[in-house]
C-alpha cells in the first residue's frame, strides 16, 4: 500500500518535472521580431547580404554650405592629421576591413586543442568571425579567418588566446 | 530533419542564403532556448545568449563535420555559451551531491508525503525553482530526459559518456528536488 503510494507520488512528480521543462520552451517563438533582428545581426556579420554602398556623396542640402566650410575644414584636417599621425601610428594596421571571404588572419592552435573549446566559441561570438578554412597538420589545427573589422579589442582577444596557452601562433595577413 | 535536406541547408547558410538562415533559426529556435533557460535560469539573458548561439552557428557552419547529430553540435555550442555567461556573473550554484560515491549512499530516499495537498500549478513553482538549484550537468540531464525525451543509453551517446553516468546523474538531480520540494512546502513558500 505504501509503495503504492510513493509509486503515484513519484509518478505526480514525474509528470509536474516533465510538464515544467517542456513549458521552458515557447510556443509562439521565434516572434516575427526575433527572426527580424537575428537575420538583421547575420546580414552585418555575412559579407553576402552587404549590399555594395554606393559611392560617398554630399546631400543635396549641404552641397551649397560645403564649399563654405571646406578650406577653414580642410586646414583643421590636415593639422589634425598631421599632429596625432604619430601616436595613431601603431592602430594603422587594425584597417576597418569587413567580412569578405578573404582570410585577414591565419591561427595555429596548440597541439590537442580544438575548436570546440570555450575560448574559441568565445572568440567566434565575439568577433563575429568566419572560419574560411581548416586543416590539420601533425594534430595542430590551421585556420584561416576571416574578421569582421580589426579592432584593438579583437587584437586583444587573439592574445589573449595566444597568452592562454589555445593558439601556437597566428599571422595577420596582408591588407587588401 | 533529415541528413540531405540539412546538408543543403547548411551549405545554403555558407553561400549567405537568408532564406535557409531563417529556416534553421526556427527550428531549432525553441529547443535552444529551453536548453539554455534550463542552463542560465534567466528569461532576458537566455535570449541574447540563443542568438549569440545561432550567430556562431551561422558563421561557424565550416566547422561542423557530421560527427555528431547537428543538433548536438548546436546544443554543444548553447551550452558553451551558457556557462561562460555563468562563469561571468557567477551564478552556478554550489552543489554538494555530485561528488563521491559516499556521498550517493548517504542521499535520503525520496519522499513527498506532502504531495497531495498541493495544486499542480504550485508545485510547477516549486519545481521551477528547485530546478535551478540543481548543477548545470544535472540540469542538462533532465533537459535530454524530460524535454528531448531521450532514454539514458541515447543522452549518454549525446553527451558522451557511460549510461550508468546519468542514471547517477538522474537520480541525484531528483532525490535532490525532491529534498528541495519537501523543504519549500515545509517552510510553506510556493
Amino acid at each position: 500500500m505504501s509503495n503504492r503510494l510513493n509509486e503515484d507520488r513519484s509518478v505526480v512528480f514525474d509528470q509536474a518535472l516533465r510538464e515544467v521543462v517542456r513549458t521552458l520552451a515557447p510556443t509562439d517563438a521565434p516572434t516575427s521580431k526575433q527572426v527580424n533582428s537575428m537575420l538583421e545581426r547575420w546580414s552585418q556579420a555575412s559579407q553576402h547580404q552587404i549590399t555594395p554602398q554606393p559611392s560617398m556623396s554630399v546631400p543635396k542640402g549641404l552641397g551649397t554650405m560645403f564649399p563654405k566650410f571646406m578650406s577653414a575644414f580642410a586646414f583643421a584636417a590636415t593639422i589634425t592629421v598631421v599632429v596625432s599621425l604619430p601616436m595613431t601610428q601603431h592602430m594603422l594596421f587594425l584597417h576597418p576591413d569587413k567580412l569578405d571571404d578573404r582570410a585577414d588572419i591565419e591561427l595555429v592552435l596548440a597541439p590537442g586543442k580544438s575548436l570546440d573549446d570555450n575560448i574559441f566559441l568565445d572568440f567566434v561570438a565575439k568577433t563575429r568571425c568566419k572560419v574560411l578554412k581548416r586543416s590539420q597538420i601533425n594534430g595542430q589545427h590551421h585556420l584561416s579567418i576571416d574578421l569582421d573589422g580589426r579592432s584593438q579589442s579583437h587584437q586583444d582577444l587573439i592574445q589573449g588566446m595566444k597568452n592562454s596557452g589555445y593558439l601556437s601562433t597566428y599571422a595577420y595577413l596582408p591588407e587588401k | 530533419m533529415i541528413d540531405n535536406e540539412l546538408t543543403e541547408l547548411l551549405q545554403r547558410v555558407k553561400n549567405g542564403d537568408r532564406l535557409a538562415v531563417e529556416s534553421i533559426y526556427r527550428q531549432y529556435y525553441s529547443v535552444v532556448y529551453a536548453f539554455v533557460c534550463m542552463q542560465v535560469n534567466d528569461v532576458g539573458a537566455a535570449e541574447e545568449i540563443v542568438d549569440d548561439v545561432f550567430m556562431v552557428v551561422f558563421t561557424s557552419a565550416n566547422s561542423f563535420r557530421g560527427q555528431s547529430t547537428f543538433k548536438t553540435w548546436v546544443l554543444g555550442i548553447a551550452k558553451n555559451l551558457s556557462r561562460n555567461w555563468i562563469r561571468k556573473i557567477g551564478r552556478e550554484p554550489s552543489n554538494q551531491f555530485d561528488s563521491t560515491e559516499d556521498q550517493l549512499a548517504g542521499l535520503i530516499d525520496p519522499d513527498w508525503p506532502a504531495l497531495e495537498q498541493l495544486e499542480r500549478e504550485e508545485l510547477n513553482v516549486i519545481i521551477q525553482f528547485c530546478m535551478t538549484r540543481l548543477p548545470l550537468f544535472q540540469r542538462e540531464t533532465l533537459f535530454y530526459v524530460y524535454f528531448e525525451d531521450l532514454s539514458l543509453e541515447q543522452v549518454a551517446q549525446t553527451l558522451g559518456c557511460p549510461s550508468g553516468t546519468i542514471k547517477s546523474r538522474l537520480f541525484h538531480a531528483k532525490t535532490k528536488m525532491a529534498e528541495c520540494v519537501n523543504r519549500r512546502m515545509a517552510d510553506g513558500v510556493a
